[in-house]
């Protein structure tokens, strides 16, 4: 958040109060609108390689990401955004999924188990995940939302505008663990996607494509 | 959004060309990609300091920001996102709500009429606001997305996947402000998110937990 110079000058800082000193170059630049070092949003962590799950019912890692220790200080906040899709080739196995959202031991957790139709093409997932810190005494909150498109198509791609209401998502979730909770100050934490299916089959297949954190 | 170096060097410039002049080391930083002093967002306010309303009807103001005069340029954006939480204790009340989202006098609000069901635990709620500034006269658009969870819970946690479509969600829609709206230059404007029950009861209560303001 803080941003520096690359290069960081290990000469004592002189006197003269109208120089440059060494500490002023060293110093975290500042935001012209807030006077503050911590106005700018930094990307802590991006990832385009693909995970699949197909014919397993194993827990599959989707997004890992170590938060350091102190890093939401009071009031910063993390912003996981992750897509991936999935195709259901057949009826007729056990074809729902499980998804879990973990900050340490606090978590989401939920299962879709109404799968009932066939996917004509791959059904889309996405998921945002907020982690804020509500205090300087690691107190945070995590919530987020999941969508899940249906496996209705549009004349190109996938999604389908032309249906009303909710009838072009299978799910849309506004999710949350179930209560503020609290992480060790001063200790680092985990902040994890996991996916795994109901039951293992060749038929069934979900690939995490991406994701990527900001610190806000 | 501009960045600069916290210390100012107040020396007039000298005159040698190859070296780094008090106004070269005073100036806004540039982004490489657009050679732009703009392009780094910045974070205007956080806050984790929960705000609550509960057996009253009065207003309760969640966030509330002085934006400086021209912060917005021609074209920048603000992006406001909120969350918060509510419980319902019971049916037998008049257990309605309105939210409100402000700039100057531009708005949009809110009412629901149809709370019907006790919360079995608090549900979420999750607003995002975005201002864009339309032209270098001042003119304004206000849009959003505005999410409230059912009371259904997930396996873990608070968020419905399992419920098919709107099940799972008691709003999801998009906000803004019925039209294009002009604030005067050079002044500055508030911004602010206003919440209230219709009744006040003590069964009834809302919970802004975090909120956080961007310049993008």
């Amino acid at each position: 958040m803080p941003v520096t110079h690359q290069f960081v000058s290990a000469v004592a800082a002189g006197s003269t109060a109208t120089d440059v000193l060494s500490t002023n170059w060293n110093a975290d630049h500042w935001s012209t609108w807030t006077n503050s070092t911590a106005a700018f949003p930094e990307t802590f962590a991006t990832t385009g390689a693909g995970i699949t799950s197909s014919n397993t019912s194993a827990v599959s890692t989707f997004a890992s990401f170590i938060i350091p220790a102190r890093a939401l200080s009071s009031n910063r906040m993390l912003h996981l955004t992750a897509f991936g899709d999935y195709l259901v080739g057949s009826t007729a196995v056990a074809n729902n999924w499980n998804v879990q959202v973990t900050l340490n031991s606090s978590r989401w957790i939920d299962s879709i188990s109404t799968l009932a139709a066939v996917g004509a093409a791959r059904q889309l997932v996405m998921v945002d995940v907020y982690v804020a810190a509500l205090n300087s005494s690691g107190t945070w909150m995590l919530c987020g939302t999941l969508n899940v498109t249906t496996t209705n198509v549009a004349p190109f791609g996938v999604g389908r505008i032309n249906l009303a209401g909710y009838s072009v998502n299978h799910s849309n979730v506004l999710f949350r663990s179930s209560a503020t909770f609290t992480v060790t100050t001063g200790a680092a934490s985990t902040l994890s996607i996991q996916f795994k299916w109901t039951g293992a089959n060749s038929s069934l297949s979900f690939t995490h494509r991406s994701y990527f954190i900001e610190y806000i | 959004m501009p960045m600069t170096h916290q210390f100012v060097v107040s020396g007039a410039d000298g005159s040698t060309a190859g070296e780094v002049l008090h106004s070269n080391w005073n100036a806004d930083h540039y982004s490489t990609w657009t050679n732009s002093t703009a392009a780094f967002p910045e974070v205007l306010s956080r806050t984790g300091v929960a705000v609550v309303t509960s057996n009253s009807s009065a207003v309760s103001t969640f966030f509330s920001y002085v934006l400086p005069a021209r912060v917005m340029g021609t074209n920048r954006t603000l992006r406001y996102t909120l969350f918060a939480e509510d419980f319902t204790g019971t049916t037998a009340v008049v257990n309605n709500f309105r939210w409100q989202v402000t700039h100057n006098s531009s708005r949009w609000t809110g009412l629901s009429t149809g709370e019907l069901v006790p919360n079995t635990t608090t549900r979420g709620t999750f607003l995002q606001v975005w201002i864009t500034a339309l032209n270098s006269s001042a003119t304004r658009k206000l849009w959003g997305r505005f999410i409230q969870s059912s009371v259904s819970l997930g396996t873990f946690g608070m968020g419905d996947l399992t419920s098919v479509g709107a099940a799972a969600q008691r709003f999801d829609l998009q906000i803004g402000s019925s039209v294009t709206y002009t604030v005067t230059s050079g002044a500055a404007s508030t911004f602010s998110v206003q919440f209230n029950w219709v009744n006040a009861n003590s069964s009834l209560r809302m919970t802004a937990v975090y909120s956080v303001l961007e310049l993008i």
